[in-house]
């Protein structure tokens, strides 16, 4: 059992291709998502994201692996996955051009199995929450990509599922209603009381909108954290010392085989810099220091935003 | 129930919708279709000069508003899967709450709807302009294109569970296009083989009804069991080959992946 409303268990999908090759896109992936989390699922392109996505929403068989809901349902059947989630999938593409923003929405809650007279409120709800108020009676195939993209993820909202997957939501938008995207996932993350699952390649994404992030890289999950522990992680890696005047020989050999550390002296002070793992080597550093009577003017550890240390784990330092 | 209900609805308000929205398309759609009827039409009538072929003529007509009938119901379903795939809503209608079946069949039966509208329409115009007169009992006729159309509903479902599969499949498409052609202008008279074929026992007793003035009551019980059953088989035969396209489609990742 357990505290969650999905779950994911060694999931793995491989392609099979023409001329017998193989792609093992997504590999012995499994994660839990307990409810009301806003998760975000972040890799690089190809990574394998879209396909777990949509092995989630029944739209790919898996090769391996299963995926229950709460209680233990089988997502075997494509209508307990339907019951349970929307989606929107990856480029714009996910609402009728032809009809209006309005229209969408009743529509695609028709879909979903509701009868939208008795989701009036909630469509008007979801309207106003996307701004898309004056451009209710406007077909979606003249709003702008960013536009369409809200209507997309309002007619995910619609429908009141528990969880809502976003498969990229900013690909294909230009800055400015990639900057508004954001905002606007942000508000549901502060707002909706939903499970949400977010992918992208874009960490700036996920930032300020997750409370949990996993990262993916060639269909296996590398790392899988609050990301204030993702970032604390990277916070304890680089420190730097300022020390009044010059380390002794002794000093200088205690330290010596402590791995990525430098030492640089100029006129006056000696600088120490290290990447460091664990916490006891920063408290040995301190300890030598202390010992050999230096005076350690400031410690700094240097700014490291998620960004960088999204590119570090992917870069397999961790 | 009332969820199917509500599907149907849904489906036919918006197919109104978009006919409505785009009606200038739809008018040139119709015309077109009338357009090049008629094309045909003369094009016969000036060639066959010579011999009697009023009831020839009458086939004709009919012969022609079954194929505007029975194209639109095959088209919707192998329809739906390439321009919905294009469009990208494909996967929206698969994440739905109802079998994906059923909502290709609900959209068909929402399209079949109209393309019966346009039937009538077209029937009745063409027997204005060339002057063909046609025992009008769409009492009669209407029950028979309903219980012939699974035959076109299984092909529709080959179509495309093909479409979904094999991405570029339009040529396959014409050429089932010109067999249904042929399967509502075979007369079963010629071969006994003829009436197992998909639509042909049931467009043949619609030719006799506008043609020879017969009516829905003067075929035997045994017909009306063999006509179900014709149109059984090809709808399971059409189900069986769509379950495993969906099923290769869902393995290779193909949904909606124009
Ligand atoms: N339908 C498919 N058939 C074959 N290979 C595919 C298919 N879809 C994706 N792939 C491959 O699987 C890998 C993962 O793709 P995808 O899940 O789309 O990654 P992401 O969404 O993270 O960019 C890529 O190498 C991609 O080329
Ligand atoms: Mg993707």
């Amino acid at each position: 059992m357990g505290n969650y409303i999905l779950k994911v268990i060694n999931l793995t999908k491989i392609y099979k291709t023409r001329r017998e090759n193989e792609i093992k896109a997504v590999n012995n992936v499994s994660f839990n998502i307990k409810n009301g989390e806003i998760v975000g699922l972040l890799g690089p392109n190809g990574a394998g994201k879209t396909t777990i996505i949509k092995m989630i929403c029944r739209l790919i068989n898996s090769t391996k692996g299963n995926i229950l809901y709460e209680n233990d349902i089988k997502q075997k059947k494509r209508l307990n996955m339907a019951k349970n989630i929307t989606c929107v999938l990856e480029g714009n593409r996910n609402v009728y051009w032809r009809l209006t923003v309005r229209e969408n929405l009743e529509f695609l809650s028709i879909i979903k199995g509701y009868n939208p007279k008795k989701l009036k409120e909630r469509i008007d709800y979801y309207i106003d929450f996307f701004n898309l108020r004056d451009k209710e009676h406007v077909i979606a195939g003249k709003l702008s990509q960013g536009m369409k993209q809200k209507l997309s993820i309002a007619a995910s909202m619609v429908p009141p599922t528990k969880i809502v997957l976003l498969d990229e939501p900013t690909l294909g938008l230009d800055v400015k209603a990639s900057y508004d995207m954001r905002k606007i996932l942000k508000k549901i993350a502060e707002e909706e009381n939903r499970t949400i699952l977010i992918t992208t390649h874009d960490m700036k994404v996920v930032q300020n909108v997750c409370n949990r992030i996993i990262i993916i890289n060639q269909g296996q999950i590398i790392a899988d954290d609050k990301i204030n522990n993702l970032l604390h992680l990277f916070e304890l890696k680089n420190y730097h010392f300022s020390i009044e005047g010059f380390i002794t020989d002794e000093q200088r050999q205690l330290l010596n085989d402590i791995p990525h550390l430098e030492i640089k002296e100029n006129d006056k002070n000696t600088e120490i810099s290290v990447h460091i793992d664990k916490m006891s080597i920063f408290y040995r550093i301190v300890r030598v220091l202390e010992n050999g009577g230096s005076i350690v003017k400031s410690i700094e550890n240097s700014e490291i935003d998620f960004e960088k240390a999204y590119i570090e784990i992917l870069g397999g330092i961790v | 129930m009332g969820g199917k209900w509500l599907l149907l609805k849904g489906f036919i308000k918006k197919e109104r919708i978009e006919f409505s929205r785009y009606i200038f398309d739809t008018i040139v759609g119709i015309i077109v279709t009338l357009g090049l009827f008629l094309l045909l039409f003369y094009g016969i009538s000036s060639l066959a000069n010579n011999y009697n072929i009023g009831t020839t003529k009458s086939a004709l007509v009919v012969g022609y508003g079954l194929f505007i009938l029975y194209i639109g119901a095959y088209n919707s379903i192998a329809d739906t899967i390439i321009t919905e795939g294009k469009n990208g809503t494909l996967e929206q209608l698969y994440m739905s709450a109802y079998p994906f079946r059923w909502i290709l069949i609900m959209k068909n039966i929402a399209s079949s709807i109209l393309g019966l509208i346009l039937f009538v329409f077209i029937i009745l115009i063409t027997m204005l302009i060339t002057g063909v007169s046609l025992n009008i009992d769409f009492f009669s006729v209407i029950p028979l294109a309903i219980i012939t159309a699974p035959s076109f509903l299984g092909l529709g479902l080959i179509a495309g569970g093909l479409a979904l599969v094999f991405k570029k499949v339009n040529g396959l498409l014409q050429i089932l296009q010109f067999s249904i052609l042929g399967f509502i202008s075979l007369p079963i008279s010629k071969s006994w083989v003829l009436r197992f074929l998909p639509g042909t026992l049931g467009t043949n007793m619609i030719q006799d009804i506008m043609v020879k003035s017969k009516n829905i009551f003067s075929f035997n019980f045994i017909t009306y069991v063999e006509l179900i059953g014709i149109g059984c088989f090809y709808l399971i035969i059409g189900s069986a080959i769509y379950n495993i396209c969906e099923k290769v489609a869902m393995n290779k990742g193909s949904i909606g992946y124009y």
